[in-house]
């Protein structure tokens, strides 16, 4: 069977008559949707959407209120099946930063799930479809491959968050590579901790229909409560769990393991931030039998670019390599005139490549360049990351060369911070740094000592909560060395020394 | 106790009402990075240990369960 064009579709017709009565998607301790169920649920929203748009999805995006449940998957699955794309937006934003997200996705609509109707400041047309009335529509428009499937929003350094457009044949390629790389089979239970919204999710919800395999989605608060998560794991039969590295990090912090074993596991996959080898050892001490693995990747390839299956011990003073890359990708060290060297910036090239930002030549024109040298010629992706190539030759990432940091696996660009908060009335000048020996992200900000207390408050309507600044520091002037640059370096290692003695 | 609780509390996000807060977890008030620190801090201050055992929402929801939570491994020592 080939599964091209609207191949999702195609693929969860064909499980729900395979396998009607196995679940596909459920939250964790809920009864949760059979695939048939779940079919006949996403034939509703597409015929609802289908109805709306009289017959033919518009170009614009349909932005999609998701929440960590089932019916999100319901929406999503809809609007591909419609033949449309989708843009998945935390329906907990804070009003402002949802404004800035639909002014740059402008959708020709927001479909939501639940009762509540989410952002209710934003005057974007809302769709509600209810899919409890059933629906004998089952043949949909097939959509081109090349054409964007869907578009993740991402931090931006200017303050205006991007959004990177996918499309479906790169979706489709790294999936479809992700799981034979790791042998994953039908029998695999996905336990999803990663919000909708990142991009990280899109392998469980899309490796879950290709395999016709399941998946349980953990509430937001097992990324806090190691306890809830190793007994999900456990109960739910969890067999291959991609997470971020801070949650394996607080669960070693626990000694978790020490009261539960979730003895159905066999794959934990790491993603969007650099582990802590310490934590690793941990866990790997105390489930020896599971694969761990350390994928790299950017929103703007599909899935990942990289992985490394962990194989040998590693001090704590270690960094992980991001191994090789994945048979969607290439990957290309890139120095500073732009010529493969072994040590440079991490350049990738391949099926996966995002389309680029949606309506952002720009910023696209800049980080994808088709480039040529000996050995290639092609579009790329230039990362942000710098990279060499260990005696092994297996791939390391070493840093990032610029404001752009990961904060509990969350990609947050400083300067997206700094613009809200420069925005405030009484903020004369403001600098944003992450101070990585104490994981925190600190503001500066030249006003007065009186506001401090309101700037934690003020940005919390304007950024989501991730992105909020852990400390803040008011001066009535902020220092700057003598080319009358700010200086943060000396910001940054003064407020070290005063705060983790 | 509750004071130095609260001042603690207070030092991790001050524009809480913390005195009325009855679902500091269950509406996320506190994140998991809000909550690391908190458990380090109270651990160090007082002189405890929380466990993943006792490391669960229902003792983080209030401000009176996580005074009881830290008398209770208090007086255990």
């Amino acid at each position: 069977m080939e599964y091209e064009n609207n191949n999702w579709m195609d693929r969860l017709k064909h499980w729900a008559e395979v396998w009607p009565d196995k679940l596909v998607f459920k939250e964790a301790g809920k009864e949760g949707l059979t695939y048939l169920q779940f079919y006949r649920q996403v034939c509703t929203v597409a015929n609802g959407l289908l109805r709306h748009f009289n017959g033919k999805m518009p170009e614009a995006p349909i932005a999609v209120a998701v929440d960590r449940d089932v019916q999100s998957l319901v929406s999503l699955f809809g609007v591909c099946a419609a033949g449309g794309w989708y843009v998945p937006m935390d329906s907990a934003l804070p009003a402002g930063r949802a404004q800035l997200l639909l002014s740059v996705c402008s959708p020709a609509v927001l479909l939501y799930a639940t009762e509540k109707e989410p952002f209710p400041q934003s005057d974007v047309p809302k769709l509600f479809i209810d899919t409890a009335e059933d629906c004998s529509v089952n043949e949909f428009p097939t959509r081109e491959e090349t054409l964007p499937m869907f578009g993740i929003f991402t931090s931006g350094s200017t303050g205006i968050p991007k959004l990177v457009v996918k499309d479906g044949r790169g979706i489709r390629k790294f999936i479809e590579t992700y799981c034979n790389t790791f042998s994953l089979t039908s029998e695999e239970v996905f336990g999803n901790q990663i919000p909708f919204y990142f991009d990280a999710s899109t392998k469980d919800i899309f490796a879950t229909v290709y395999l016709g395999a399941t998946t349980v989605i953990f509430p937001q608060q097992v990324l806090s409560f190691p306890m809830q998560l190793v007994q999900m794991l456990k109960e739910e039969r969890v067999s291959t769990f991609v997470c971020v590295p801070s949650i394996m990090s607080i669960a070693a912090r626990f000694e978790v393991f020490s009261a539960v074993t979730p003895d159905a596991l066999n794959h934990v996959l790491f993603v969007g931030e650099r582990m802590p080898v310490r934590h690793l050892n941990y866990w790997r001490m105390a489930l020896p039998h599971v694969r761990f693995v350390n994928l790299y990747g950017s929103t703007e390839v599909a899935g990942n670019s990289c992985f490394y299956v962990i194989d040998r011990d590693f001090g704590e003073e270690e960094v992980l390599p991001i191994g090789r890359a994945f048979d969607t990708a290439q990957l290309f060290l890139l120095d500073e005139s732009g010529i493969p060297a072994e040590e440079g910036e991490i350049c990738v090239a391949g099926d996966g490549l995002a389309l680029g930002y949606y309506k952002d030549e720009e910023k696209t024109n800049a980080a994808f360049q088709t480039v040529s040298f000996d050995s290639f010629c092609g579009r790329i992706y230039h990362s942000g990351d710098y990279g060499r190539i260990n005696e092994r030759g297996e791939y390391i990432c070493i840093a990032r060369k610029d404001a752009q940091i990961k904060h509990m696996g969350h990609r947050i660009e400083l300067g997206d911070i700094e613009v809200c908060a420069s925005a405030l009335d009484y903020v004369e000048e403001c600098c944003c740094l992450y101070a990585a020996v104490a994981e925190k992200i600190v503001l500066f900000c030249a006003c007065e000592e009186e506001n401090r207390r309101r700037l934690r408050k003020d940005l919390s309507g304007k950024l989501p909560k991730y992105m909020l600044p852990h400390d803040y520091v008011c001066f009535p002037e902020l220092p700057h060395n003598r080319n009358g640059k700010l200086d943060r370096a000396g910001l940054l290692q003064e407020w070290i020394k005063i705060n983790t003695q | 106790m509750k004071e130095k609780i609260l001042e603690i509390l207070n030092d991790i996000n001050p524009d809480i009402d913390y005195e009325t807060e009855t679902a500091l977890v269950d509406d996320d008030v506190l994140d998991s990075f809000d909550l690391v620190s908190l458990v380090s801090e109270l651990n160090s201050c007082f002189d405890i240990n929380i466990t993943v055992v006792d490391f669960v929402p229902e003792n983080f929801n209030t401000l009176s369960a996580l005074t009881a939570l830290v008398e209770r491994l208090s007086n255990g020592k």
